[in-house]
């Protein structure tokens, strides 16, 4: 299952001749959706909550850039390198629980490393950083709509004036993504998604 | 930590590694591209490493880690994007060489978190590693 779903990921990278551009076709994609459900539960079976955490994350992140240009479709330039890395990370996940498959299967997570205080898990602080501007400009802003990531970057970049303490975009959406699972605030949830399909008439 | 286990600790060699990558400025003029492929060549390394210390209950130094690394890999493809659009030549261009002097202090900054969480970790924790 690991090699099937390295090799579909393998194949979504292609030979890099055109790095500004990237071609993620329905079927590939399927498979790989198909493939990722079963790592995840596999390792959901031999109690790796973490790691199966992680593979979904990384999928999410892969399905949000795909999102971006459509299956099928061509995504180019900036975009594509984004969409590359996210399918680049995936697989070296991939690739990495195949290499400690042994352990994956015979030795359970251990229990989750907690401050020494015992405080309650919270954001890293610079994830903590870049929700408290996102949600600044949600409420500073003069939106006539949900600005998207980029128009929120962009107007906490104008507006908060933070200079060189500003990550630049792909940090912060990255940052944004930790911040929204963690306050279970996720653009794309099932519940989002059924909408847009009832909505479309799907 | 004595300099046998510096050697054999992986993440002391990622961090390194990415020393040296940064070392010579001058190279992410004259050779981007190698430049970048080394650094593509790191994202395994780091991977498995980030793998490894979940498997074993290590979530916040994974966490670190990979955030770190990350870190460096973004400031990287926005060099690079940016040198391969450049208006001018690249080095004569000021948001590539803004975007070069980011890249650096990142992974400086990358350097030392990798060397503090080696640092904390306990004892053995890599053992084992290398025969995977």
């Amino acid at each position: 299952m690991h090699e099937q779903l390295i090799d579909v990921l393998e194949s979504l990278l292609g030979k890099g001749d055109e790095p500004d551009a990237i071609t993620i076709s329905a079927e590939a994609w399927e498979q790989v959706r198909d493939l990722v459900k079963q790592v995840v539960v596999e390792l959901e079976f031999h109690g790796h909550v973490t790691l199966a955490q992680r593979v979904d994350r990384e999928y999410s992140t892969v399905k949000d850039h795909v999102a971006i240009g459509g299956v099928g479709e061509t995504v180019r330039d900036f975009a594509a390198l984004v969409l590359r890395d996210a399918v680049a990370e995936l697989r070296s996940t991939i690739l990495a629980l195949s290499r400690f498959e042994q352990q994956v299967q015979t030795q359970a997570e251990p229990p989750a490393q907690v401050p020494a205080s015992g405080a309650p898990r919270v954001l890293p602080e610079r994830v903590a950083k870049v929700w408290q501007q996102y949600t600044i400009a949600l409420q500073r802003g003069n939106w006539d709509h949900t600005p998207t990531d980029r128009e929120a970057w962009d107007w906490c970049n104008y507006h908060l004036r933070l200079g060189a303490e500003m990550p630049n975009f792909l940090t912060w959406q990255r940052y944004l993504r930790e911040a929204r699972r963690f306050h279970g605030a996720q653009k794309n949830t099932p519940l989002s998604s059924k909408w847009f399909k009832y909505r479309m008439g799907g | 930590m004595s300099e046998s286990e510096s050697i054999t600790s992986p993440l002391r060699h990622l961090a390194d590694t990415l020393s040296r990558w940064s070392r010579d400025a001058e190279l992410f003029w004259s050779h981007r591209i190698e430049q970048m492929m080394t650094l593509e060549q790191t994202r395994q390394a780091a991977k498995d490493i980030v793998v490894w210390l979940e498997l074993h209950g290590r979530q916040k130094d994974a966490y670190e880690v990979d955030d770190a690394v990350t870190l460096v890999r973004e400031a990287a493809q926005e060099f690079d994007y940016q040198a391969r659009h450049a208006a001018s030549y690249p080095p004569d261009d000021p948001q590539c060489r803004g975007k070069l002097e980011r890249l650096l202090e990142t992974t400086a900054e990358a350097v030392s978190r990798l060397n503090s969480v080696d640092d904390e970790l306990p004892a053995g924790t890599f053992e084992g590693f290398e025969d995977a």
